[in-house]
């Protein structure tokens, strides 16, 4: 049968594989115009043809998976793609996870999953939203031929190679085949991928001019949806990292993992400022500005992931699809740009005249071209010191947009009544505030991450100056913003909708706080007795004044996180406690059935929250997801209590190591088919000498590649802590090995955290339950789907794939780092290693050859007596600035920060200013609304109108 | 390739030939045959794929799916050409919905955020978070601007419901059935004629039941229920024993 087959297919497979690309391109092309045409002409039947044309071009992208699959499991390596990254040896299971695994074949694979969306998406939309549906489709085909011809003109999974088939392909990088590198890739797409379909509908509500609270409802689900795979392959990411690279973190800061994170911010962000929209109709504007940004994050991500633009330890090889993905965004950008502006009068309820869009189109690309000028003036190769070229472009910029703004707008809009009929805050004191807060928050957080990753590039084509920004940088700045956000969070909470009583809000307030300030003088009188000490000083990022402010706050970050955390605890325990108090006493608590509280509480809390009305569940469920993060924020916080040693036993000697006793037992070792693997079985004991458990780390020798031993990790795992040990050499002479031992208090917390968000993501979405289905089917059928679509989900999340790194980043597995101390460890932990082949990895972790050279260098100036900025001053200036993994804090490389920061504060005032207007307009109308249940009360005595009835019928109507 | 497509058609056709003879009507044949093709056509060729995957190995059976799945994106797009071209017939009710698309309706939308309001409070109210004297200032507050808003609406659907109302009277005079209160349905095409419980407005004879006077109240919680329930919505008693027994 496959000499028939394999005849059949002849010479033309590949071309077959190509052609099938461009046929995506074609009836993806085909039902774009089809679905313009219906949005156009408003017909039912063009509509349909173009539904029709969407189910096509979601089949056709499966035919050509599926060949590609062919292709790899009939080892045609005349495909460059399938000789690149499989060989005759490997196994059908690794074959089709290499499908996915190199850059062309992870962007047929995304492509791929975007058409598994579309197609749900389509038959989600079936009957409903038929004036948004053409142009969602659209949208969405615009996306698939972006795809489609970055494909069939710069990554062609099916491209031949010019040399012929080869007898065998390269095969896989064996040190890549793990776990957690097979699920979290997928995951992350799932979620990154998901937010094209809000994305879509937020497109469709511009283009028709339908920005009702229609679109909203629609695009909510899906955003939370890929939110929470967002969340989940962050945490999958993290969980990767902790298990498999050995240095005992978890999250780095690197780029691609930043670009992992920045839409799952703005999706947060979205998430929250979405409900004002719903309650206020505010915020418009806003809403689909942060919809804009996370489909633009996602791709930036995918493009800062593929093109090589920035050194990272994740990253494909180099090559030409960058062009194509800025090409890419700034036409998204442009377009999403144009539309926002030209429904600028509907977004902010100004009466929609011809000469209003106008304005807003004109005024808006005139202050996108007063950006021009400077750029050229930044990035063009004119002799000038970087700072002077920063302060012309800053100067010339603010005066250009001032101008577009002042004097554009005012002129085009004068004599056009520009007061729009939009509602007013009753309260600052109220949740509506506290969610702009939050967004306010989160997008600061999102600025620094995003400036502090592109900072590199940004440097380069300014400057020439090559910099690198590290992780010291991150957890120095990050732990002030995070706390703040995080505070945030249970602060937002304690506040109702429109107004808190202040009597209410003091009530509220008053237990949290009390307990914030017990746990943090708890913490403070016997944290550092049991080992978690309320202050860890480390040292300064930079010397100097700002150095001290940051390292005196992150010194306190312990205690600030732990109280914060049982402070924010508190206040989810007291917003549950107030909603079954108020149950129990309305008697809507009967409906859940008693024997679910017998059954231990918790299936009786799941039931009362998921069968509460929509609204009150996605708010509790909310709560849950907060709580989650507060799991998550209280693991992360245990990161200050980190304990790292270093040994070299020999057989029956032990260490002890924070609580813990370790005892290496020997070595031992396995031998399987592809590799050679030596354990040191070690016991874990606990001060007392009992045995808590047996853990043995150990190093992988593979056949393919014996000069590279992987480094595979040993965990104890508690909820307190992890005992985390790695093995760096093992003398088989002497039997002695040299050991790095972690303990990382309350790193499990991390895991739990992501549980509960789950948990609390999937009761938010919840789908809505039709009041005329009878109770029990209505549930079953609520559970069935939501538990399909997550099945679905995990499915494609946990589908073994695999997006392996080429080539230099294996090293990153192969070699363990020794470290006498902690002040050494600090010491390399701001310096980079500049052999040029690890990405950017750091002194206290690269394994590589060049980093031991300097390593040893830097220990000879120690020896020596120099001081830690002597040395750090000396690598410099032998290395140049990239060496640093902080940008040196001098000149216009201060922008890192002081951009951001600037914008942030900005951003606060710019909030106070738009609340206090909205608070006047609130004012302003008050007087009235004063007057109107003053009059109102003078009728009550005559008894409540009609009206009156009408409301409380359509209240009780109206889902909680 | 060409022969395992032909082996996922020829899994598709039979099934989808079976309803040709029992159905008259060429669109309800047309229909019938989509649904059929679009249930059969992946059936199929899975169930060809696995046939072939544990007779031969892997690669033809993914092959097999690939020709089905290019079957599929044919007669997805044929269906797609055949419809944009007027020839296919369109799912019944697509046509009338879309026939029945409206504007957005800012009052609408203006009422509907008034009343997420109200809900809001009250629910803040319940939890605590407001105290009552503030509550009661806001919510008399949106109350009046609901009503405002719903007066607007009133006003603005007046003209349409006395139209609605001649249309409903001359029907009913034409079948000599005036004041029958069987036939009083016919009005309430336009959405808010349902409830015109507003005093201001007249109420129109046959048209208007007079929902207000005769809206069971419930026994056990006292809340006010729709002229036609058999059960109350609040707390599911029963409200007439009689019509209760005959309920589906």
């Amino acid at each position: 049968m496959s000499s028939f087959l394999s005849s059949l297919l002849g010479a033309t497979f590949p071309l077959f594989g190509s052609t099938l690309l461009l046929a995506v391109m074609v009836v993806a092309g085909y039902t774009f115009g089809v679905a313009v045409s219906a949005g156009a002409n408003g017909r039912a039947r063009t509509l349909q043809a173009a539904r029709f044309g969407a189910y096509g071009t979601v089949a056709l992208i499966g035919v050509t998976v599926l060949c590609l699959a062919y292709a790899f499991i009939s080892h045609d390596f005349r495909i460059r793609y399938v000789a690149h990254y499989s060989d005759r040896s490997m196994a059908i299971g690794y074959l089709l996870t290499a499908l996915w695994g190199g850059q062309d074949g992870s962007l047929l694979w995304w492509l791929f999953l975007l058409s598994i969306y579309i197609g749900l998406c389509v038959r989600w939309l079936g009957k409903r939203h038929l004036e948004l549906q053409p142009y969602v489709i659209a949208t969405l085909m615009a996306v698939v031929l972006f795809f489609c011809v970055l494909m069939a003109f710069a990554a062609n999974p099916f491209s031949t190679s010019v040399a012929g088939a080869r007898a065998d392909g390269e095969g896989l990088n064996p040190l890549l085949q793990n776990f957690y590198m097979i699920i979290h890739p997928p995951s992350l797409y799932v979620g990154f991928v998901g937010c094209t379909i809000p994305f879509a509908f937020a497109v469709a509500a511009l283009i028709t001019g339908r920005l009702d609270h229609e679109w909203i409802v629609a695009s909510r689900k899906w955003m939370l949806f890929a939110w929470m795979f967002l969340g989940i392959g962050n945490t999958l990411g993290m969980l990767w990292a902790y298990e498999e690279l050995g240095w005992g973190g978890y999250w780095a800061w690197d780029p691609v993992e930043n670009a992992a994170f920045m839409p799952f911010i703005t999706a947060s962000a979205y998430i929250h400022s979405v409900m004002i929209q719903e309650r206020r109709g505010m915020l418009k504007v806003w809403n689909v500005f942060l919809i804009c940004l996370t489909f633009f994050m996602t791709i930036f991500g995918t493009f800062l992931t593929r093109s090589g633009a920035i050194a990272s330890v994740h990253s494909f090889a180099q090559s030409s699809i960058g062009t194509y993905f800025v090409l890419f965004l700034v036409l998204l950008a442009a377009f999403a740009l144009t539309l926002v502006l030209y429904r600028w009068p509907e977004l902010r309820d100004l009466p929609p005249t011809k000469r209003l869009r106008w304005a807003a189109i004109v005024t808006g690309w005139v202050v996108v071209l007063a950006f021009a000028p400077g750029l050229v003036l930044l990035l063009g190769k004119i002799a000038m010191p970087a700072t002077a070229k920063v302060g012309i472009f800053a100067i010339s910029t603010g005066v250009v947009v001032y101008f577009g703004l002042e004097v554009v707008y005012r002129w085009m809009t004068r004599g056009l009544l520009l007061k729009s009929q939009r509602p007013a805050f009753e309260s600052v004191l109220s949740r509506e505030f506290t969610f702009m807060l939050n967004n306010w928050g989160l997008l600061s957080f999102l600025l620094f991450v995003l400036v502090a990753t592109t900072f590199p590039m940004i440097t380069e084509a300014v400057s020439g100056e090559k910099v690198s920004v590290g992780p010291p940088y991150y957890n120095a700045w990050v732990q002030p913003i995070g706390l703040t956000i995080f505070s945030l969070m249970g602060i937002g909470t304690l506040f109702g909708w429109k107004k808190t009583s202040e009597g209410a809000l003091k009530r509220a307030f008053f237990w949290p706080a009390v307990l914030l300030v017990l746990t943090a003088a708890t913490h403070f009188a016997i944290g550092g007795r049991i080992g978690y000490p309320a202050v860890v000083w480390s040292d300064a990022v930079y010397a100097g004044g700002l150095g001290s402010v940051l390292r005196a706050f992150n010194a306190f970050t312990p205690v600030i996180g732990v109280s914060m955390c049982v402070f924010n605890t508190a206040i989810i325990v007291q917003e549950f406690v107030m909603l079954f108090r108020s149950r129990a006493k309305t008697g809507a608590g009967k409906g859940t059935p008693a024997i679910l509280w017998w059954l231990g509480g918790l299936p009786g809390f799941l039931f009362s929250v998921v069968t509460l009305a929509p609204a009150s569940r996605r708010r509790y469920g909310g709560y849950i997801v907060h709580f989650g993060i507060v799991c998550m924020f209280l693991g992360f916080t245990g990161k200050s209590w980190t304990i790292d040693k270093e040994a070299t036993l020999s057989q029956g000697e032990s260490v002890a190591v924070g609580d813990y006793r370790l005892q290496y037992v020997g070595p031992r070792m396995e031998l399987d088919n592809t590799k050679r693997m030596v354990f040191a079985d070690m016991n874990v004991l606990d001060n007392g000498g009992k045995i808590l458990g047996k853990i043995a780390p150990a190093k992988f020798i593979f056949k393919r590649m014996p000069e590279s031993p992987t480094t595979e990790v040993a965990m104890l795992h508690t909820l307190k802590d992890d005992v985390y040990v790695v093995v760096g050499t093992m003398n088989p002479q002497t039997k002695t090995a040299s050991l790095q031992f972690h303990i990382n208090p309350l790193v499990s917390l991390i895991w739990l955290g992501c549980i509960i968000l789950i948990g609390g993501s999937i009761i938010c979405m919840w789908p809505q339950l039709e009041p005329s289905e009878s109770r029990v089917w209505a549930f079953a059928r609520g559970g069935a789907s939501v538990a399909a679509s997550v099945c679905l989900g995990v499915i494609l999340a946990m589908t073994p794939a695999r997006a392996f790194a080429q080539g230099t980043s294996s090293s990153l597995h192969s070699g363990t780092v020794h470290i006498e101390d902690e002040g050494e460890r600090a010491l390399f932990g701001n310096l980079r290693c500049m052999c040029g082949g690890c990405a950017r990895d750091l002194l206290s972790t690269c394994a590589c050859s060049t980093a031991d050279d300097a390593r040893a260098a830097i220990r000879k100036k120690v020896a020596a007596g120099e001081s830690r900025d002597q040395i750090i001053n000396e690598y410099a200036a032998e290395w140049g600035s990239a060496s640093l993994a902080i940008p040196p804090d001098r000149g216009a490389m201060r922008a890192i920060y002081a951009v951001p920061l600037a914008v942030i504060a900005a951003g606060a005032v710019g909030l106070g200013v738009v609340v206090r207007r909205w608070r006047r307009k609130g004012d302003d109308s008050s007087p009235g609304d004063r007057k109107k249940p003053a009059a109102k009360n003078g009728e009550k005595s005559t008894g409540p109108d009609a009206y009156d009835a009408r409301i409380d019928d359509e209240l009780k109507d109206l889902d909680g | 390739m060409a022969k395992t497509a032909r082996a996922a058609r020829s899994k598709a056709k039979p099934a989808a030939a079976i309803p040709e003879s029992a159905k008259p009507s060429p669109e309800e044949t047309e229909r019938s045959l989509g649904r059929w093709v679009a249930r059969g056509l992946p059936l199929g060729s899975v169930l060809v794929a696995l046939v072939v995957g544990f007779t031969t190995s892997l690669g033809p059976a993914i092959l097999v799916l690939a020709a089905g799945a290019l079957l599929g994106t044919i007669s997805l797009l044929w269906a797609s050409v055949r419809t944009l071209g007027g020839d296919a017939p369109l799912p019944e009710d697509l046509e009338a919905l879309a026939a029945r698309r409206h504007g957005v309706d800012g009052l609408a939308e203006h009422k509907r955020r008034i009343l997420r309001a109200l809900k809001d409070l009250e629910h803040e109210y319940e939890v605590g978070k407001i105290e009552q004297a503030d509550y009661d200032e806001i919510a008399a507050a949106y109350r009046e601007q609901a009503k405002d808003v719903m007066r607007d609406m009133d006003a603005d659907i007046e003209p349409l419901r006395e139209r609605a109302e001649e249309i409903a009277r001359q029907h009913l005079k034409k079948r000599g059935l005036d004041g029958a209160p069987d036939d009083a349905k016919e009005p309430e095409e336009t959405d808010e004629t349902q409830r015109p419980s507003d005093p201001s407005v007249p109420a129109a004879g046959a048209s208007d039941p007079g929902d207000a006077s005769v809206r069971p109240e419930c026994t056990k919680c006292a809340t006010s229920n729709e002229p036609d329930a058999a059960f109350c919505k609040k707390c599911g008693a029963t409200l007439h024993d009689v019509e209760a027994t005959d309920a589906p």
